[in-house]
Formats: structure tokens, C-alpha cells, sequence
């Protein structure tokens, strides 16, 4: 659905350089701490900024030769940018309609009703909360096959973020062929969430996974110096030494229990792997 | 565009309170000033222009333009609505404007000359959308914010070409020039420059929204 090639986006001492791969049907994940290039690296895939270097491909074509139709089967929620604060949600219906064949509209007004998104009053009298359901909501009923989501879910409250993640999930589940990428921060939110994880740090891929994979497999290994210095590094992503331990990112964590059996090794969220890999390692 | 219209449409008229003010003072200078059809034309064509130019402020406020720019509408496109919208509207000005005359005339019982109407009407216009097609390339080039100061530079200008034409005046005949035209070759010369000017503005105003990011 989308192959990145060694975008390269350079602003001031920041340097964005990323591959990566949306394939079809799946839900893609991309973490990373704020500034790590995450929005950057969305606005190029949908075009909003022009690469120095490098490619991006969107159904088989350069995102910059798209044709009208095509740009139809992308849709995008974006942080804190959407429909006018001046136009009620009854204006967006009739702006989506005109500018999406595939606008589904009682789609749209039944799921206003379900998340109690008044039609009739101003978007820029809505909470942040309603405003973020709204924005998720016109890129799901366009009948998109691809979805770029720039944290859906940032400043929410936790009912607020399980209602949007649940309507991402339900519009995979009528939409197999369709593909997400979701950027977020709030790891937790992912990790029910997408079929794989990019984690992007300092404008560089650093690890691309199945969610699968790291929630089983991967671990963070706790060991004082001795244990350190005498460890099989094979499976060790990333080590960060604190003052009494070493804490050590491993991709195989059954590989160590069974080999250090006194060894504490804990499985690994995504956030050890935005803190860890993303933090001063040893 | 058509999307992009109806969005423009609907921003112009959720903004209740401005358009009904606007609307008013053209209604009262419709009517207490109906005999004078020159200033009615041009200023109630100037509110419309003026009005769907501040969709632009609209676009950019509350950050709008990544997302509008997301949906699947082409940066030309957008550029291009810009120039039928405000021209559209100022038309629309124009004929609300003189309706007012009219209606003025009747009302108060004076005569309006339809010929001097209609050909004040005709010069008019196209210098109205040559102003307009240069405020919408300096709205799209510059943004809401810097355009303010571009217009400071831009009324500068003119002022000093009209302080200059008239530290001249006594050398060059400029009426005697101007009144040695023929009215048709005014009418076809005024026509190619306005065409001139949009074509180019628009072309413009087309590669400043390219070249942007958002």
C-alpha cells in the first residue's frame, strides 16, 4: 500500500531519514517520543511536505503523481487539524459528500449519535475529546482503503481513547484490505492495536517488529556488573546502565530465562522500547 | 472545486453576525445613497470580494491546511476556487449592488441613467478583479498575517506611482492622452490587461500554493 525509500527531510539540525512499508491489510504502528519525526514522516507520505531525498509510493505510484481517484483511498486524522471551528459536523457531512464518492453517511450520522457529536453546533465549541472523535471519524467513513492517523488520541481521556481505538478496530474488521498507520506516543494504545511497530527515534528507524513478536519475545533483562560482563549479547538491543543495575533490551527473553535462571527478565512493553532504545545506552 | 465552494459557502454563511453587518451597511448605502450608482457598485461589489477572500483566513486558522490539504483536493484546485469564489462574489456584489440602485430609485423616486450605469458598470469590473486577483496571490502567497504588511508595501506603491504621475502631469498631457482613446479601444485594451492580470495572478497564486508545505 505504501513503500517509503529513504525519505530524507532536513529542518535545521533535525534529519529525517526513514524506510519503511504499509502493507495491505494491516494496521501499522509508529513510535516514538515527540520531535522523534513521526508527524514529519506522515505529512510526507500524504504530500503536505516535499522530500529531500528519496521516495513515496502510494498504491504502486509516487504520492506526487496520484490521480484524483486515488487520493479518494487516502483519508487522514491528523493532530489538532481538521474541519474549521466555524463549520457545524451537518457542514462537514455535506463537504465529505462532495469530495468522497465513497462518503458514507449513516455511517457518519449513526456513529455521531453513538459518540454524541452534536450536528448542529459549532466544531470550535467542542471539547478536545469531541473534536478527536470527530476527526477520526471523517477519515473513517470516506470509505479510505489507506488511513494515516497523526496521534489520534493525544490529550484524551482514557474512555475517549478506547472509543476511538475501537472504531479504528471495527473499520478493519469490515475493511480487511484496508491499511492503517497510526502514530501515537501512548504506547498502550497501540499495543492492542496494530499488526506491527515502527519505533522512530531521532528521525531514524530504529526497530521495525510484529506487536506479536515484541509483547512475546522481547524482554528487559535486570543484572548487576558480573552478570553483564559474562552475558551472551546476541539478543541484546540495547543496555542502559542506572545506578545499581544494568537493564538490558533483549529480543529473545526466553533465550535468557532459561539460560540465567537467577536472571530477572520481565517482558517488554513498547514503552521500554521508546525508553530504551531511544535513550543513552551503554 | 466543488467541494471546496460548498466549504467556502458554508464558512461565509455560519458567520452569522459579520455577513448580516455587512449585508445591512450595503442595504443602507443601497439606499440613502442609490443616486450615487458608482460608489453603491463599487463598494457593495468590494464587500462580496472582500468577504470570500477571508475564506483564506478561515482555511489557515486553527492550523486547517494540513488536514485540507490531506483531502483529495489538488493544490491547483484550491488556488483556482479562490479566484471563482472572490470573483464570483464580487459579481454578485456588483448586481446586488445595483438591484439596490433600482430598488433606491424607486422608492425615492429618482432616475437612474441605464446607459451611464451600465457603462460604469463595465469599467468598474475589471478593475475591481484586477485589485482582487492581486489581494488573492498576496493572501495565498504570504498568508492571513504577512499579507497585511505585503499590502502596506503594495498601497505604498501605488502611491508613489501617484505621486509621481502627478509631479509629471504638467509635462505629459495624461487626460488629453486618455481622452484621445476611443472608447471600443479602451473597452478591448481594459479587457486583454484584466485577462492579463488574472491569468497571471492565477498562474501565481498556483505556484505559491505548490511550492508551500504544510
Amino acid at each position: 500500500m505504501v513503500i517509503i525509500n529513504n525519505l530524507e527531510k532536513h529542518y535545521g539540525s533535525f534529519h529525517l531519514n526513514v524506510s519503511m512499508e504499509i502493507p495491505d491489510g494491516r494496521i501499522t504502528g509508529m513510535i516514538g517520543k515527540n520531535g522523534a519525526g513521526k508527524t514529519t514522516t506522515i505529512k510526507a507520505i500524504l504530500g503536505l511536505i516535499r522530500p529531500d531525498a528519496g521516495s513515496v509510493e502510494v498504491f504502486g505510484r509516487n504520492n506526487k503523481d496520484l490521480t484524483h481517484a486515488e487520493r479518494e483511498r487516502i483519508s487522514a486524522a491528523l493532530a489538532e487539524s481538521g474541519f474549521s471551528g466555524w463549520l457545524y459536523v451537518e457542514d462537514a457531512v455535506k463537504i465529505l459528500r462532495s469530495l468522497y464518492s465513497r462518503f458514507d453517511e449513516g455511517m457518519f450520522r449513526e456513529y455521531c449519535r453513538i459518540l454524541n457529536l452534536p450536528l448542529k453546533k459549532p466544531i470550535k465549541e467542542f471539547s478536545m475529546g469531541m473534536k478527536a472523535k470527530l476527526r477520526v471519524l471523517c477519515a473513517l467513513c470516506t470509505g479510505a482503503d489507506l488511513m494515516i492517523m497523526d496521534e489520534p488520541t493525544a490529550g484524551l481521556d482514557v474512555e475517549a481513547r478506547i472509543e476511538i481505538l475501537e472504531l479504528i478496530q471495527k473499520y478493519m474488521e469490515a475493511h480487511p484490505d484496508a491499511s492503517v498507520l497510526i502514530s501515537s506516543h501512548i504506547s498502550s494504545d497501540l499495543e492492542g492495536l496494530c499488526d506491527d511497530i515502527y519505533l522512530i527515534h531521532d528521525g531514524k528507524i530504529l526497530l521495525h517488529e510484529d506487536t506479536d513478536v515484541i509483547l512475546d519475545n522481547y524482554g528487559v533483562l535486570k543484572c548487576d556488573e558480573d552478570l553483564y560482563n559474562a552475558l551472551d549479547k546476541q539478543y541484546i538491543l540495547s543496555t542502559v546502565q542506572d545506578k545499581y543495575m544494568y537493564r538490558c533490551l533483549c529480543s529473545d527473553r526466553h533465550y535468557y530465562s532459561s539460560l540465567y535462571p537467577d536472571a530477572v527478565v520481565e517482558k517488554a512493553g513498547l514503552d521500554d522500547l521508546i525508553l530504551m532504545m531511544g535513550g543513552k545506552g551503554v | 472545486m466543488k467541494g471546496l465552494l460548498i466549504k467556502d459557502a458554508l464558512l461565509i454563511l455560519r458567520n452569522k453576525r459579520s455577513i448580516t453587518t455587512l449585508l445591512l451597511v450595503c442595504v443602507i448605502f443601497g439606499f440613502s445613497m442609490g443616486e450615487n450608482v458608482p460608489f453603491v457598485l463599487c463598494y457593495t461589489a468590494t464587500v462580496f470580494g472582500i468577504m470570500a477572500l477571508g475564506t483564506v483566513s478561515y482555511d489557515e486558522f486553527d492550523n486547517g491546511y494540513p488536514f485540507l490539504m490531506s483531502l483529495p483536493v489538488e493544490r491547483k484546485t484550491y488556488a483556482v476556487e479562490k479566484y471563482v469564489l472572490s470573483l464570483g462574489s464580487e459579481l454578485a456584489g456588483l448586481l446586488i449592488g445595483l438591484l439596490l440602485c433600482i430598488l433606491s430609485a424607486a422608492v425615492r423616486g429618482f432616475n437612474i441613467e441605464p446607459m451611464e450605469t451600465a457603462l460604469f458598470a463595465l469599467v468598474s469590473f475589471p478593475i475591481l478583479i484586477i485589485i482582487m486577483s492581486l489581494l488573492i496571490f498576496i493572501q495565498l502567497k504570504y498568508g492571513p498575517e504577512r499579507s497585511r504588511l505585503v499590502m502596506f508595501l503594495f498601497y505604498g506603491i501605488i502611491l508613489a506611482g501617484m505621486a509621481i504621475v502627478s509631479r509629471f502631469k504638467d509635462r505629459f498631457d495624461f487626460t488629453g492622452m486618455i481622452e484621445n482613446i476611443s472608447p471600443a479601444a479602451a473597452a478591448i485594451g481594459l479587457l486583454v490587461v484584466t485577462v492579463l492580470v488574472v491569468v497571471l495572478m492565477c498562474r501565481l497564486s498556483i505556484r505559491a500554493v505548490e511550492k508551500k508545505e504544510y
